[in-house]
This record gives structure tokens, C-alpha cells and sequence, in this order.
């Protein structure tokens, strides 16, 4: 002993008697901490023996609590990381209470069996036995939890966790209990319950408690712990059952370390002290791997499970089989015999249905690892569905077992910690198995020839030992002697030797031969996916790379299951590496990336991206299609693969070569058009393919056509209205031609000018200047034309049918104005919608949250943004009410529509322009013809108006809010501010390009892009432009049972879209519902040469029903009548414009709305109309 | 000397334009201006620039009548830079940005880190960055240094 360590014990003993003589104490944390860190073995147990029961209960803690109250009281001290002395602190608790560590081992197993075979009353029947006869424990709470939940439900689970949840409990047990109640739940997933706790463990600050909740909590998701030390440290103050079962993991978890924290020497000393007074297999099992040979006692449990590997080994499956079930359903924990069972049925052709009872967890665990094992269903369902239940169970030895299964479906390798060490360690029996798993392999040998001696003719053990010499002995010749075991499994086993030796091209012939020998095994899909995995291993240890690159491809496309298992680290990263020796030319590459994409978090679509276009410059295409011109160069179902796969719209967005999305689908077009022609099998596929991008096209192009005719006026509609009495007035013009001078000045006696000149026709025209075709004709003519100028000028603004103000109202001006803009501003979270109720702007909730201001701010904050949207709303108003408006002579507004004609303007037109002109339709188109004129040079200036004025009034206000916050809040102290700064810019880009884009709707086109369309497609049309224009309700997706095979023409898209778009936005806007919580439904068919739409949805419980209806019907009074003035107003719910579609767009003076008042929160409205001269003939052909 | 502005803002294209044009700017310049990551990435590879002024955000296609330029690229900026590096396309880049951060969450990173890390992944391709504030007038200066430099 040296001298400070005498001096320290000293120290702490002088301490001690100075307590008993009643004098300044060592505090209970001190003395344990001395006792723990300080002082050595020796001394910390000369000093025990001095401790009065009042301290000595203390460093004890309560190591056998008698009520979940009682858990973690006393027995802790301040924090420290030393593993190496908790480790001692720990033997020294279990050798003390060795006898209820070993009753609770017992009792636990009797438990895990019961509640396997789903005999849950029982199961919490052995959880009451172990509580009351050995001790409460966080274990046994957790246990509560999980078979409340399996036996009742989440009801049940709750109600045990509100009886074990106390102010009286110490915190950790509550928190623990609180988290294990939620990871047990059956309807959460693993990944779910991760976020939940992740969430939680945020707040930790301290990486040791983090890690030590996280160990408690959700084991599974760390192999290796980074502060065993400071684990086993906090669970110092937990049951004896708690601290074992800490103590047993954490000394696994040093074992399968590959650079372990403990001397292996003492590490060894330790379990064997441990298993003598246990007896836990466990601690045998370490033992052996660190170079020990104890004295071991086998079960006769233990030499039944053997007896079934050998028979499996033999390949005798009848008796495997049977064997397995019967010792399974005696103890189904065993998961190593699951695999065999399963492997035997499969070669028997065996059911494995009755081999537990029906909906038990080993029943449920069977049908899972079944189907894992032979590939069947999908793959990660079932991986989920048994990561689910292990999660649900927490780690044990069966679950650790069911996880390395699930592990081992990946090809992994961690350069940190063996699984398969700490997983096959964990064994609660001794496996054979286990001899693979230590480093040394005399140790492996060592112990097998142990459990020979104990298990007399094994030939699974002999095996072992064959392979474990051949391994050992370098020089030695390696073949398989043992003739007993299966021809199959000894040969692929001997390849495996190699493998691990480094012979790589040996352990191939041995593979290949044993594939033509053994054909029917090799074909079983599990051995298919083991000697797959081999063979790539075998090639790239070969270094013939693009064979293993090749194998590997053709596998995975054959079985798409294989790719966790055949995801090969060196390839992968010489592939990202870009080393020379895999080729660019290679398909085999961006193949394998594909495959890899969901496998490997080190692959992205990014290396995809690089690896596919890296191909395609190397062999010269420009487009993925050539690749059909040079198809004899590779294996065709690498082609299939390359264009199926990978050659698609989401990796093509990155080349250059292409200019815009319908060049993206054109060329996926394509792309399908030839898989048609090399993959006949699939053609269904690739035709549906095709029809899904070609209706998206031509979505695409219908929304387009909508934006390019905002600008519409029905020309034919005001010419049937006005022909009968403009004629009758243009011929009486006419006769006023011919009237002489002295006949016209008497004529208009009342008038200054009673002679008007113009220019004549000649040869057909009238011209401007040429004065020898200048006439003159009476003011009263003037004065008829002028009336019919503006006859025909209001019909063509100002029409409640026709005219452009109505197009103006419905396009424009009513939702898409504002909805255009505000959702730019909605993206950016930097504008709140007008409470109906009260008038005033929402308050912000983003923001503030990612903000966190302090409450005087925050008021600040919240005036500037609503400042701010109330003054976008109001340039929007503005520009909508204001700006965008008719003007005329009698109207007088600021609208930028300026259709007003001064009578000299008028007299001017009529010398140069009309006066001539003798034909009353000639008449008209040219006073159409006048009004278009007139209306492109308005549209060119609203054009610059929106595109430089509206714009820049946005700009500002964007600015002005983007330096008010600045000034406001500090960016250094308020971190959310950058990010909030940076959706300000990008916000200001947004309404850069969304204000350039509106003013490109004003613009007077005739593009008819549609030229035939069926329902479905301005359905999908309005939804798209809704989901943009609410940006909340991005995943509004109405359930649409379209019965109907009536194909309209294509002039009728805008208002079948803008219909259906008005129809939507209403329930958008006045259900009162959030996008998530709206149920609706568009029934829509044709019966009797009539078409019929049923639109329902849910309403909020909370709306005004009473007024809500009230409202309804007042509207149901208007679309009673004419068409009105209502049409050209905006707000409301568009009914009078739904109306104006039917009657005039759709030309149908039958149409029905049917509009029902809200019962039990249901609005239904149905529609319904003529389909005669909507549709095309039968006869005629689609051509979209 | 050919310069290549890659833009999408209509506004901060002017005043860069502005400014490249104007007397400030002792140089003369021949500027083409695109507006997306696929229109810029075509012009740098099938012609010839002295440096290339770029954004870091932009639309992926070119914001036309009735388009909306697909996907917005966060970082179209590095991905022109990457691509240009992987094709071994001889080009220089100065950043313009009017942004103090980039990315969201784990990839969320201040400029001046940006910075760092475009120094160190785009060796010999990247110049600078210049940070662009509308109401200031630093980043003509810092502009200005840049272009004269790259004449010496």
C-alpha cells in the first residue's frame, strides 16, 4: 500500500470517529464516494466493516425496495465516469445479494416464456412473485407497462402507469416509467417513439444523463455506450435487479468492444466471480471469449437445443422439425431455433401454422422472421414489424437475439464493437455458435472442447471445432472430414473459412462448385442470399471489381431484398472516390448507386446524379433515350434497369441540356416509348406511365391556357345580342348617304356642325389623305354612328355576359388576384389572414416561436407584421378595386381600362375609319377591331403598371418591414432572426417573379391548347391552383367519383375550370375547417344527355348554422334572378359567376343549382346541365 | 472582359447591372445576364467567361409565361460550382448574395462559414463572396476590388 493511499484511508477513518464522537461529520456522499473512488478493494472493505448500520444503509442504498415509492432512495454520491471501480462497487453488491439475483433470473425467464405465449395473467402473476418476494424494480414497472398494454390496450397501459406515477416516487422512476409506458405502446412506431423521446432528451444538457436515459429508455438505438462508467454510476441507487442487469450489459458491452476500457485480465476475474455465484451463462460465456475455461453446468435445456443443431447440421429436417417445435413451446426465447425451424419447414414443406397458438407474440415472431427469411411480402414492413415488438420489449436476451437477426439482413461492419460478440455472449445457454465469435481462436477451441465434454457426439460441435482448427492452423489444408455433416452447409461453411483466411479465389470455386452441386439449396432463398453476400465479398477481396460490381447488380435486380445484405462498403466508396479502377462507362455503377439509395445514408440522389451523368458523357449521349442506339454494347437488363429506374424527371432537372419541366417529361416520354419496345412484359406499366405524364402536361397546359385568357370577351355573344337593332340603325345611316347638302343643313338645323367630311371608299378602302375621295355627310349620321360605336363599346366592357369587366371580375379580380399574391407572402409565413369575425389580422405564430421575444417585443413585432399585412392587402385591394377597373366617359374612375372616346376622337374615327364603310358586319369587326386595339395598348400599360408601380409598392413595403424588424430586434441576441431575414429576401425575390407573372396574364391571346378534355382534368387543374393559392391547404384533395365518358370540346376548359374552381375555394373558404380536418366529396356523372355534380363537405361544429343558412338562402333568391351587376362584384361565394358560366359560357338555359342548407355540418350543393353541344361527337377522335 | 451575372431578382440584376455599366467600374465590361441555374450552367459550358458573378438561390428553369421554374434550388449556386469542378470546366466564381445564412437545420450555415467552405471545396474555381444589401452601397466596393484585381 503506498503511503497516500494509507494517509487517504486515514483521513477518512479519522472522519469517521470523529461522526461517532459526535463531531464534525463526513456527509453519507462523502463517505460512499471514498468508499467507491478512493480507497482500493481492500480498504473500502476494512472501512465497511467500521460503518455504523445508519451509513452503512446509506452507501448501500435500497438495493431491495419494497415499493415502487422506495425505488432509488438513498445510495448516491457525485458524479464521476471511473468504470473500472464501479465495475468492483457492483461485484461487491451482487455477491451480497447473490441469492435474489439468481431467484430473479429464475423468475424473469418463467416471465418472458409466460408472456411469449401471450399467458399475460400469469406473466403479471410471476411480475407480483419477484415484487413481493425479491424487490420492486424499474425492470418490473416496465414489465407492468408491457403487459398492460399486450393484455388490454393503451387504456390499460395508462391506468397502470397513473397508479405507479407518485410525488412520493423518486423523479428518475417517474420520468422512466413515464417514457417505458409510451415505448410500449403497440400503435407507435420505433421510429415515432425515437422522435418523442429525441424531443425529450433535448433538454438534457449533459451528454452522461442523456446517454444514461437513452440506455434505459431505448437501448436498441446505440450499440456502445460512450460513459459506462457514469451508467452504471447513476443506476448506483436502483434496485439489485436494475444494477445486475446494468452491470451485465455494460460488462458485454466491454467484451465485444474492440479496444475495451477494462484490462481483458481483469475483466475475465470479474465474470468468473460473478458466475460462480450466479451461475449466468452469461458471464461463463465472456469468460471463454477472454481466455478462461470454467467449470460450466449444462441444462438438459441446453443439450436438447443442441441435439436439434445437429440434427439440422446432418440435414435430417423431419426431426429437426419436430424436435424444435417441442422444445420451442416449452421455452419459445430460444430465437436461434426459430431459424432453424423455419429453414427445416421450407426444405419439408412444412406449415409452420399451429406450431404456436394463434396470436400470441412467438406465434406473431414466427410468421414475421418467416417471411424476413424467405423475402416474402415487403421486406421492410416485416423488418419494422420485429424492430417494433423488440423496441416495444426493450433489450433482453431474446430481443437482443431478434435484433442481431434483423441486423444481420445488412451488411454492416463496425470497426468499434462486434453485435455478433455481444449478441451471441448474451446467450442464456451455451451455443457452439459462440466459438466464431472470439477473437482467439484457441480460446473458441478451448470452449468447445468444454462443452464437448458435457455434450458427448455433437456433431454441430465437431463441426465447429473442424472449422475453428482449420482457421487456427494457417498452413493446414483445409477441407471438410466430417463427412455427417450436410453436403450443402459444410462446403459453404468451408468457403467461409477461406473467405475469413483471405483465400478469395478458393472460397469462389468452393462456391461455384457447391452452386452445381447443390442446386435446389443453393436456390433456397436464404442460402441464396448468404452465398450471394460470399460470393461479392470473394470478388472484391479478389479485386476483380466490376465482376463483383456486375454480380452484385444482377442480384439485386433479380431480388431487390438482397440490397442490405449486398451493400458492399469498398465499392460504394471507390465508386464515390472516383477511383480509377471502377469505370465511368460502367451501367453497373449508376446502378448500384440506385440500389444503394435507400440502404446506405452515404448515398444521395446527388451521387446518383454524378454517377448517371458521368455514364452518359462517357459513352457520348447527350439524352438517357440514345442510350436504345448503342443497346447492343450492354446486358439489355441493365438498359431496362438504367431507363426504368434511374433515367427520370427527378435527375434529369440537373442537366443543362434540358430547358424547362415538359422537356423533362417529353424525354421521360420517350424513354418510356422504348421501354415498351425492349420490356414488352411491363407494357402496361409503361403505358400508364405515359398517359400520367401526359395528362400532367397537359394540366400543365390547360392552367396556362386559363392564365392566358383572363382577357376574354364573347364577341359572338354581343354580336347575336345587338345584330337585330344595330342593323336596323347602321341601314338607316346608310340612307342618309345619299342625301344632298341643302337636304342634310335641314336636316340638322340644331347642330354647329352640320356637315361632316370624310373619306370614301375606293376600290374597297378607305384611305386616309386622299383627298379625291373626300365626301361629307350629315351630323345625325355621325350621330348614329357614334351611338352604335357605343352600344357596341359597352357590351364589349361592360356586358354582365359578355364583356370584359365580366371576365375581369371572375378571372381576376374574384380570389386569384389576391390569391396569386398572398400566397407568396403565406410561404414565407410573413402575412396572417383577417379574422371574419372581428376584422382584425391573426397574430403571427411562426415567427414569435422560432423567435422567442420577450413580451414587450413581441407586441412590437407583432404591430409590424400586421402593419405589414394589412398593407399588402390593401395594394392588392387597391390595384383590384381601384386600378383594374373600366373607365369611360360616363364612368369616370381611375381605372387603367380607359375606354373612354372624346366626340373628337369619335369624329376622327368616323372620317378616316368608318364613314366609308357600307356593310353593317364590316361595320362591327371593325369597331371590334377598334376596341381590341384600344384594349392591347391598355393592357400594355397595366402591363408596366403591375410589373414597375404595383410591384415596387410591394418592394417597399417588404423593405420597410425588413429595416423596421432590424431596428426592432437584435440578430445577435435573437438567433431566429437571420433565418427570418432570409425568408424576407427570399420573399422579396417571390413577389419579384409573382408580379412580373401577373402582369403577363394581361395579355389578349387566343391559344387553344385544349382541344378536348374529360372532367377530371379541370378538376385537377382548379385543385392545383387552389393548392398554390393556399398554401395551408397544399394536400386539399377532395375524394372525386367521376362516372362519365363525355368528352367536351376544348373552348369550354377555362369555364369548366374556373367553375370547379369557385366551387372548391368556397368550401376553402367558408367550411371554417382546417385543410386536414375537411371532408369532401365531388360525385360527378352523366344521366340522360344531362351532366350532374354533387359536391359535399363538412362544415366546423362551431359555425353559425343559423346564419350560415340565412346566407344560402339569400342566395338561392339571387340566382333566381337575371344576371346582374353580382357577376362583375367580387367576394361572396360565386354562385351569381357559377350561374354566368352555365347560362352563357356553357350556353344552357336549363342548368340547375341546387343549393341545401347545413345539416349535421354537411353543405351540399348540386349542379347540374346540358351536355348537348358541350361534348364531342362518338365519332370523333381525342386529339389531346 | 466577359462577365456572366446569374440572377433570378430582377431588381438585384439591375443595380448589379447597373453599377458594372457605369463609371464606377473601371473596366470594360461585356455582361450576360442568366436567370437560372439550367440557363447559367448551359452559358458557362458552351461559352467562353472571364468570371462569373453568381447567386446562390435560384430557380431551376428559367421563370417564363405560364412557368414557374420548377423547383427552386436553395443552393443552385454550389451546385453550378459543383458541376463546373466535376467537368473540369476552367471558370471563376465571385458569390453575390443578399443572404446571411444559407440551409435549414443540419445544414444550416452563416456566411461567413460559407465562405470558408467554398474556399476549401472549390479551389481555384472561387474568388469571394460579396454580401449584396440593396440599401448600401459596400458591396460596389468590394465588386469594384474584385473585378480590378482580376485584371492585374
Amino acid at each position: 500500500m503506498s503511503k497516500s493511499s494509507r494517509a487517504q484511508r486515514r483521513a477518512i477513518q479519522r472522519k469517521l470517529s470523529n461522526l461517532k464522537k459526535g463531531g464534525s461529520a463526513i456527509s453519507n456522499a462523502d463517505l460512499l464516494y471514498s468508499l467507491k473512488y478512493v480507497l482500493n478493494e481492500h480498504q473500502s472493505d476494512h472501512l465497511i466493516e467500521e460503518l455504523v448500520d445508519e451509513q452503512y444503509d446509506y452507501i448501500l442504498g435500497t438495493p431491495l425496495p419494497n415499493s415502487f415509492q422506495s425505488i432509488r432512495k438513498n445510495g448516491q454520491t457525485y458524479s464521476i465516469d471511473n468504470l473500472e471501480k464501479e465495475l468492483l462497487w457492483y461485484k461487491r453488491i451482487i455477491l451480497d445479494y447473490q441469492p435474489e439475483i439468481n431467484q430473479f433470473l429464475l423468475f424473469k425467464k418463467k416471465f418472458e416464456i409466460q408472456f411469449l405465449h401471450g399467458e399475460y395473467q400469469k406473466s403479471l402473476d410471476t411480475l407480483t412473485h419477484i415484487e413481493n418476494n425479491i424487490c420492486f424494480s424499474q425492470w418490473s414497472i416496465e414489465k407492468r407497462l408491457l403487459v398492460a398494454e399486450y393484455q388490454t390496450g393503451f387504456k390499460k397501459n395508462k391506468e397502470v402507469l397513473a397508479s405507479i406515477i407518485s410525488d412520493q416516487n423518486d423523479i428518475v422512476v417517474n420520468i422512466l416509467s413515464q417514457y417505458q409506458s409510451i415505448r410500449v405502446e403497440r400503435t407507435i412506431s420505433h421510429l415515432k417513439y425515437e422522435d418523442i423521446l429525441d424531443t425529450y432528451l433535448e433538454n438534457y444538457r449533459k451528454r452522461e444523463l442523456e446517454e444514461y436515459l437513452l440506455q434505459k429508455l431505448n437501448s436498441f438505438s446505440k450499440y456502445c455506450f460512450e460513459f459506462p462508467g457514469f451508467l452504471l454510476f447513476y443506476e448506483n441507487n436502483a434496485s439489485v435487479i436494475d444494477r445486475y442487469l446494468m452491470f451485465r450489459e455494460i460488462v458485454l458491452q466491454e467484451f465485444a468492444k474492440r479496444n475495451p476500457v477494462i484490462n481483458q485480465i481483469k475483466l475475465r476475474t470479474l465474470c468468473l466471480d460473478i458466475f460462480q455465484a450466479t451461475d449466468d451463462p452469461v458471464f461463463a460465456n465472456i469468460a471463454f471469449g477472454l481466455g478462461a475455461s470454467p467449470n460450466i453446468n449444462v441444462t438438459s435445456e441446453n443439450i436438447d437445443i443442441i441435439r436439434c443443431l445437429d440434427f439440422y447440421t446432418k440435414g435430417e429436417y423431419e426431426n429437426c422439425f419436430n424436435n424444435t417445435i417441442s422444445i420451442l413451446r416449452s421455452n419459445p426465447t430460444i430465437i436461434e431455433l426459430y431459424e432453424v425451424l423455419i429453414k427445416s419447414s421450407v426444405r419439408l414443406k412444412n406449415s409452420l401454422k399451429n406450431v404456436f397458438n394463434e396470436g400470441t407474440i412467438a406465434s406473431t415472431l414466427l410468421i414475421n422472421l418467416s417471411k424476413l427469411l424467405q423475402k416474402e411480402d415487403d421486406f421492410q414492413v416485416t423488418w419494422n414489424n420485429i424492430h417494433k415488438l423488440i423496441s416495444n420489449v426493450g433489450r433482453n436476451q431474446w430481443t437482443q437475439k431478434l435484433f442481431a437477426v434483423i441486423q444481420d439482413e445488412f451488411s454492416s461492419y463496425n470497426s468499434d464493437f462486434s453485435n455478433s460478440r455481444f449478441t451471441i455472449g448474451y446467450s442464456d445457454f451455451y451455443n457452439p455458435l459462440l466459438s466464431i465469435a472470439f477473437e482467439e481462436r484457441r480460446n473458441s477451441l478451448s470452449f468447445l472442447d468444454k462443452l464437448s465434454s458435457k455434450i458427448t457426439e455433437s456433431i454441430t460441435i465437431d463441426f465447429w471445432m473442424e472449422l475453428n482448427t482449420a482457421l487456427f492452423e494457417k498452413s493446414r489444408k483445409m477441407e471438410l472430414e466430417n463427412k455427417q455433416v450436410d453436403g450443402f452447409r459444410g462446403t459453404f461453411y468451408l468457403a467461409r473459412a477461406f473467405q475469413a483466411k483471405g483465400e478469395f479465389e478458393t472460397s469462389l470455386i468452393l462456391l461455384n462448385r457447391l452452386e452445381d452441386q447443390f442446386a435446389y439449396d443453393s436456390k433456397l432463398i436464404f442460402n441464396r442470399l448468404e452465398l450471394s453476400h460470399v460470393k461479392s465479398v470473394n470478388y472484391v477481396g479478389n479485386k476483380d471489381y466490376s465482376t463483383g460490381l456486375e454480380f452484385i447488380v444482377n442480384e439485386i435486380i433479380e431480388q431487390p431484398n438482397f440490397r442490405h445484405k449486398l451493400n458492399n462498403d469498398f465499392l460504394i466508396y471507390s465508386i464515390k472516390e472516383n477511383e480509377d479502377f471502377i469505370n465511368d462507362n460502367l451501367i453497373t455503377v449508376p446502378i448500384l448507386i440506385h440500389q444503394m439509395l435507400d440502404v446506405r445514408e452515404d448515398i444521395n440522389s446527388n451521387d446518383l446524379w454524378i454517377s448517371y451523368d458521368n455514364f452518359l458523357c462517357s459513352h457520348g449521349f447527350d439524352y438517357p433515350h440514345e442510350i436504345i442506339e448503342k443497346v447492343g454494347l450492354f446486358d439489355l437488363k441493365h438498359v431496362i434497369y438504367f431507363l426504368k429506374h434511374i433515367a427520370r424527371q427527378s435527375l434529369f432537372y440537373n442537366s443543362y441540356m434540358f430547358e424547362n419541366q415538359d422537356e423533362l417529361d417529353n424525354e421521360r416520354i420517350e424513354i418510356c416509348l422504348r421501354l415498351v419496345e425492349i420490356d414488352p412484359e411491363n407494357l402496361r406499366e409503361y403505358q400508364d406511365e405515359i398517359s400520367e405524364i401526359s395528362r400532367d402536361l397537359l394540366i400543365r397546359k390547360g392552367i396556362k391556357q386559363i392564365d392566358e385568357s383572363k382577357i376574354y370577351v364573347d364577341v359572338d355573344g354581343i354580336r347575336k345580342t345587338l345584330d337585330s337593332d344595330l342593323k336596323e340603325s347602321f341601314n338607316r345611316s346608310i340612307n342618309l348617304v345619299n342625301l344632298s347638302i341643302d337636304e342634310i343643313e335641314k336636316l340638322d338645323m340644331s347642330s354647329e356642325n352640320v356637315i361632316i367630311p370624310y373619306f370614301g371608299k375606293k376600290d374597297g378602302k378607305q384611305e386616309k389623305g386622299d383627298t379625291t375621295n373626300l365626301r361629307v355627310t350629315s351630323y345625325s349620321r355621325f350621330k348614329q354612328f357614334r351611338d352604335m360605336f357605343y352600344k357596341i363599346r359597352d357590351k364589349f366592357i361592360a356586358s354582365n355576359e359578355f364583356g370584359i369587366d365580366t371576365s375581369l371580375s371572375m378571372r381576376i379580380r374574384h380570389g386569384t388576384l389576391l390569391g396569386e399574391t398572398r400566397s407568396v407572402y403565406e410561404k414565407y409565413q410573413l402575412v396572417t389572414k383577417v379574422d371574419s369575425k372581428s376584422g382584425s389580422y391573426h397574430k403571427n405564430e411562426y415567427w414569435p416561436n422560432q423567435l422567442n421575444l420577450d413580451e414587450e417585443l413581441l407586441n412590437e413585432f407583432n404591430n409590424n407584421l400586421e402593419k405589414f399585412s394589412r398593407e399588402v392587402d390593401w395594394i392588392s385591394d387597391e390595384l383590384k378595386n381601384k386600378w383594374l377597373q373600366v373607365k369611360t366617359e360616363k364612368k369616370l374612375s381611375e381605372g387603367l381600362f380607359d375606354y373612354s372616346y372624346t366626340e373628337d376622337e369619335l369624329i376622327t374615327l368616323f372620317q378616316e375609319k368608318y364613314g366609308g364603310i357600307e356593310d353593317y358586319y364590316e361595320f362591327f369587326d371593325e369597331v371590334i377591331s377598334e376596341l381590341w386595339e384600344r384594349t392591347e395598348l391598355k393592357l400594355g400599360n397595366i402591363r408596366e403598371f403591375v410589373s414597375v408601380e404595383i410591384k415596387s409598392l410591394n418592394i417597399k413595403a417588404i423593405d420597410e418591414l425588413s429595416q423596421n424588424l432590424k431596428n426592432l430586434i437584435d440578430k445577435n441576441i435573437y438567433s431566429g432572426m437571420i433565418e427570418l431575414n432570409k425568408n424576407i429576401i427570399s420573399c422579396r425575390t417571390g413577389i419579384d417573379n409573382e408580379f412580373d407573372n401577373i402582369a403577363r396574364w394581361f395579355r389578349r391571346t387566343n391559344n387553344r391548347v385544349i382541344n378536348d378534355f374529360e372532367l377530371d382534368l379541370p378538376i385537377e387543374a382548379s385543385l392545383r391552383t387552389l393548392r398554390r393559392f393556399y398554401p395551408d391547404y397544399s394536400s386539399f384533395s377532395p375524394k372525386i367519383n367521376l362516372k362519365s365518358n363525355v368528352v367536351f370540346e376544348g373552348e369550354y376548359f377555362t369555364p369548366f375550370s374556373i367553375m370547379l374552381q369557385n366551387l372548391f375555394e368556397n368550401i376553402i373558404k367558408h367550411s371554417e375547417l382546417e385543410c386536414e380536418k375537411l371532408d369532401v366529396h365531388l360525385n360527378a356523372f352523366d344521366l340522360d344527355n344531362r351532366f350532374i355534380l354533387e359536391l359535399s363537405n363538412n362544415v366546423s361544429k362551431e359555425m353559425d348554422i343559423e346564419t350560415r343558412n340565412l346566407k344560402i338562402n339569400r342566395t338561392r333568391e339571387v340566382l333566381t334572378k337575371e344576371i346582374s351587376e353580382l357577376t362583375r362584384s367580387e367576394g361572396g361565394t360565386g354562385y351569381p359567376k357559377i350561374k354566368k358560366i352555365l347560362k352563357i359560357d356553357l350556353k344552357d338555359n336549363e342548368w340547375n343549382i341546387t343549393l341545401s342548407e347545413i345539416e349535421n355540418d354537411q353543405f351540399i350543393v348540386k349542379i347540374d346541365f346540358l351536355v348537348d353541344g358541350l361534348a364531342i361527337e362518338n365519332d370523333e377522335n381525342i386529339t389531346n | 472582359m466577359r462577365i456572366l451575372l446569374i440572377e433570378d431578382d430582377s431588381n438585384k440584376s439591375l443595380q448589379i447591372l447597373d453599377f458594372l455599366k457605369s463609371d464606377e467600374v473601371e473596366v470594360e465590361l461585356s455582361i450576360e445576364h442568366k436567370r437560372s441555374y439550367q440557363s447559367g450552367l448551359k452559358a458557362i459550358f458552351t461559352e467562353m467567361f472571364d468570371f462569373v458573378l453568381l447567386d446562390m438561390q435560384l430557380p431551376t428553369f428559367d421563370i417564363k409565361h405560364g412557368e414557374d421554374g420548377y423547383k427552386f434550388r436553395e443552393l443552385a449556386g454550389m451546385d453550378i460550382m459543383h458541376e463546373v469542378k466535376r467537368k473540369k470546366k476552367k471558370c471563376q466564381f465571385i458569390v453575390i448574395t443578399q443572404f446571411e445564412a444559407f440551409g435549414e437545420g443540419d445544414d444550416y450555415t452563416e456566411l461567413e462559414d460559407l465562405k470558408k467552405m467554398l474556399i476549401q471545396k472549390f479551389e481555384g474555381l472561387y474568388i469571394d463572396t460579396v454580401y449584396y444589401n440593396p440599401s448600401q452601397t459596400n458591396w460596389k466596393m468590394e465588386l469594384r476590388q474584385l473585378i480590378e484585381n482580376r485584371m492585374l
